[in-house]
């Protein structure tokens, strides 16, 4: 170590004036070194100074932080980027239900078979149920179907723009409760004469659009007349 | 390691639009960021400017930062890295030569060794700024920088080396002047 220069001394000399750990054999060596060197130990001062003014330094800026309006102007960006998100989380929806939509209606258009027109679930029975009046036997006459209040007001309403069904002779009457389906399909008029219902039409061999009302067993309950489907 | 998880925590809460998750991310490491970029700017209104670039660009690239390739701070202190750069980069197209070389001139003579040195640390290459603000100001290990700034080990210490060397004649200068001056 002894035969070292002063250009090798250099880093342990910086080591030394920043107070970092040093192999005891290197600080030895340059103790040794400083004392017979001025120029070095000119250098480790200046660099011992420098390190007491980094200190002073770096205790100054030790407190500082960015100014109130920095944090303002994060802030305010934020808001504009939220805000942002949020539009486009409603327009996404907006186009998810649009998207929705359209796929229902179009899968309610391909799935129904070609004869039946439509199918909807309702939830109570429609108190528009009348008997089939000229043929149906005494015990089934008397088919009235209580329903809540809600219910009857919006199947009324509904039942003003269309006819009321007709409940088929020697069926089981509904539950108030019972959910119902009601399937729209052209009938052979025939079929209807066979089963007593009243279908004022000259030609037996035509078809008709019903409403068919279906129980929860599977079982068409009543009908109802829509329109003449085609005349053989 | 708890004030990593941490952090990942808040910028996963904030990617969810939880906005007091950010604010709190702001407060932790918005004093070390203005502290880096004042110290190589030696200017706190750029400073500020800089510490708003660095969180801005947080709040728009919030899914940037890997807790398995280090802590927060040190990622943020990285991207200021890049706006000093970026921002100096504009300054050298625009300023004028004398301003650019000539910083370190304009102190008083009362200035104290600190204030020297912030300006002579100002004045400095880039290079050499960087190693002195993370080594001897930030008191980062050779490591420790060295990640940061993303060179080997030996550089740092080499680039250290120079820039004391620099600054130690800055200092002994000043005060040489301060004791004759002209």
């Amino acid at each position: 170590m002894s035969g070292m220069s002063c250009r090798e001394f250099e880093r342990p000399l910086m080591e030394s004036a920043r107070s970092r750990p040093m192999d005891a054999a290197v600080r030895a060596a340059l103790a040794a070194h400083l004392e017979i060197c001025p120029r070095c130990s000119r250098a480790l001062e200046r660099q011992i100074r420098l390190s007491a003014a980094m200190e002073v330094l770096a205790e100054r800026t030790a407190d500082v932080s960015a100014p109130p309006s920095v944090e303002q102007a994060i802030l305010a960006e934020l808001n504009v980027v939220q805000r942002r998100a949020a539009r486009r989380w409603i327009y996404a929806g907006a186009g998810a239900a649009v998207a929705a939509s359209l796929a229902m209606v179009w899968w309610l258009g391909s799935a129904a078979p070609p004869k039946k027109m439509e199918s909807h679930a309702v939830t109570k029975p429609p108190a528009a149920v009348v008997q089939a009046s000229a043929v149906v036997p005494a015990e089934t006459s008397a088919l009235v179907i209580p329903v809540k209040r809600a219910a009857k007001r919006r199947v009324t309403s509904a039942s003003k723009r269309e006819a009321p069904f007709i409940a088929i002779p020697y069926t089981l009457p509904l539950d108030p409760r019972e959910r119902v389906d009601v399937v729209r399909m052209d009938m052979p008029v025939a079929a209807l004469i066979a089963a007593g219902l009243p279908v004022g039409m000259a030609d037996p061999t035509g078809q008709v659009r019903t409403d068919v009302l279906v129980g929860q067993d599977g079982r068409a309950r009543a009908v109802r007349l829509v329109a003449i489907a085609s005349s053989n | 390691m708890a004030s990593l998880d941490r952090d990942a925590e808040l910028l996963k809460r904030f990617r969810a639009g939880d906005r007091e998750a950010f604010t709190v991310l702001y407060r932790t490491h918005q004093a070390s960021v203005f502290r880096f970029a004042l110290a190589m700017t030696g200017d706190e209104p750029r400073a500020g400017e800089v510490t708003q670039d660095v969180f801005i660009w947080l709040i728009h690239h919030p899914a940037t930062f890997d807790p398995s390739r280090g802590s927060l701070g040190a990622f943020l202190s990285g991207v200021a890295r890049k706006f000093l750069r970026r921002r100096r980069a504009e300054e050298m197209r625009w300023a004028p030569l004398d301003e650019l070389s000539l910083a370190e001139s304009r102190s008083s003579s009362v200035d104290s060794d600190a204030e020297t040195l912030r300006r002579a640390i100002v004045a400095l290459p880039e290079k050499y700024r960087e190693v002195v603000v993370r080594c001897d100001l930030e008191e980062k290990s050779y490591e420790e920088a060295a990640g940061a700034i993303g060179i080997a080990v030996g550089t740092v210490r080499s680039r250290l080396h120079r820039a004391r060397a620099l600054l130690a004649r800055k200092l002994d200068r000043r005060r040489k002047e301060e004791q004759c001056p002209a």
